[in-house]
């Protein structure tokens, strides 16, 4: 089921980041941050022992800032977070909202080869991933009720490896991200998805994606 | 009586054995003379809370100040001549009268082995009185009933003479009227003696009638803190309490009617 990870990341397809912006942006300006199925893909991981052989497990999954801009996001969003502790989460959220709204403008400001989750680093995915860092995430979406292009039907597979992060740069700015809208949280650790190759998985089709 | 600033930052409060805290990142700050009221759903960590402010509970990460100085470097008799905590349920010392209880609150003014002086006398008659149990001063604590019981207690912290009173759900459990006892005595301790007071209830109607401030506890963190008219709105009603409730006014104050489950912004 998984290539031989090359240790290479490749960038991932413009028309995939172009999409994630666009739907983070609907996200911020349409749903009050509420993630859109479309951040959401499934991850599937080796796991020796009874069973099928594999995991699959659901993450919500995040945009790095181009690590160009990576060090200055980190502090806006960890000074978003600081000042507006004495007012409470809510606020905080409200703010980060706002905030998120101009954020999410073109695919040209994130990190071409990358996403992110955060998970408690206890999880069997985090574990999994610990043992085998090759995965594959699934990202389905299927509204007949969502005419936009965003919510049209889109069922693709992207390959690659995590690292596992627990410190650094990147940690701190997923973190940060994250403490807008969940609070700072402890024992977690920050997956970091390196893409090497992606492909249409509809109708049991496996075209490979080239941007 | 002069007052002091009560300030929690950044804190984590975490329970002996527990994988996780109970208490996130909480920043709150208590003004001289002012009466915060700590709301939120059951496990929200205002008991907690709480514990923190009284140095029940270390801070996991963060830190509690009293009048600038971190808790943990006051000593201990000092710091509970000026600050009072009163648990949500108390154990009762069986045989213990009421005045018995009440003198016990003067015990940090007292030196060991020293014998009560005027003042502390004074302080313990003052407080019988203010909670209205000069009547009931020889009556062993167990023959009480549960709100004479409970504002024994209180007349205990009173007889403290702190500047600042912790309290943990002093209304639970009572009558309405001794409900409304209660209420009546902490805001009026507030008025008249400048009684800094946090406390947490359930009810959140008294707790807007009652404070100038209230903290929302949302599962660990500070959810909104503000006066009651700001905070307390639709969407946090939804979003802490899971309910569709709607707020208005009667005769000045705040009003709840809760109309049935709601749907709260899950990401919070």
């Amino acid at each position: 089921m998984f290539r031989r990870a090359s240790g290479r990341p490749r960038p991932l397809p413009r028309e995939f980041l172009d999409w994630q912006v666009a739907l983070r942006r609907h996200t911020m300006e349409e749903r009050h941050g509420a993630p859109h199925a479309g951040v959401a893909p499934l991850v599937t991981v080796h796991r020796p022992g009874p069973g099928p052989g594999f995991l699959s497990s659901s993450v919500i999954c995040g945009l790095l800032p181009h690590p160009e801009q990576l060090a200055r996001k980190t502090e806006e969003f960890r000074s978003l977070y600081e000042s507006g502790l004495e007012a409470g989460a809510r606020a905080v959220y409200d703010r980060g909202i706002q905030y998120f709204r101009d954020y999410y403008r073109s695919a040209d400001d994130f990190d071409p080869d990358s996403l992110t989750t955060l998970l408690p680093e206890k999880t069997p995915l985090a574990e999994a991933l610990r043992a085998d860092p090759r995965c594959a995430l699934v990202f389905f979406v299927f509204d007949l009720t969502d005419r936009s292009e965003i919510g049209r039907l889109r069922c693709l597979q992207l390959d690659g490896f995590a690292e596992l992060l627990d410190a650094g740069p990147v940690y701190d700015n997923v973190l940060w991200h994250n403490a807008l809208f969940h609070g700072v949280v402890d024992d977690h650790v920050v997956i970091r998805f390196r893409h090497e190759a992606s492909f249409d998985t509809r109708f049991g089709a496996m075209e490979p994606i080239v941007s | 009586m002069s007052g002091a600033r009560l300030e929690a930052t950044r804190l984590h409060l975490r329970h002996a054995q527990a994988d996780r805290d109970a208490v996130r990142d909480v920043t709150l700050a208590v003004a001289p003379g002012e009466i915060v009221a700590l709301v939120g759903p059951n496990g929200s960590g205002k008991s907690t809370l709480l514990a923190g402010l009284a140095r029940e509970i270390a801070p996991r990460a963060g830190r509690v100040c009293f009048d600038g100085t971190p808790l943990e470097r006051w000593p201990r008799r000092r710091l509970a001549r000026r600050v009072a905590r009163l648990p949500q349920d108390p154990a009762v010392p069986e045989g213990l009268t009421v005045a018995g209880l009440v003198a016990n609150g003067r015990h940090p003014h007292v030196a060991p082995l020293a014998a009560f002086s005027t003042r502390d006398h004074a302080a313990v008659r003052e407080a019988l009185a203010a909670m209205e149990l000069g009547d009931l001063r020889t009556r062993p604590l167990e023959t009480l009933s549960g709100g004479e019981r409970r504002r024994a207690w209180i007349a205990m912290v009173l007889a403290q003479e702190p500047e600042l009173l912790l309290l943990d759900e002093p209304t639970a459990a009572l009558d309405l009227r001794h409900q409304w006892e209660v209420l009546e005595f902490l805001a009026r301790a507030n008025r008249e003696r400048g009684l800094t007071i946090v406390v947490s209830l359930h009810d959140l109607e008294q707790a807007a009638g009652l404070a100038h401030r209230l903290a929302i506890l949302h599962r660990g963190r500070l959810y909104a803190a503000g006066a009651p008219e700001r905070c307390l709105g639709e969407e946090m009603l939804r979003d802490v309490f899971a309910v569709d409730a709607r707020v208005g006014k009667d005769d000045g104050r705040l009003t709840l009617r809760v109309r049935g489950p709601g749907d709260p912004l899950r990401s919070l």
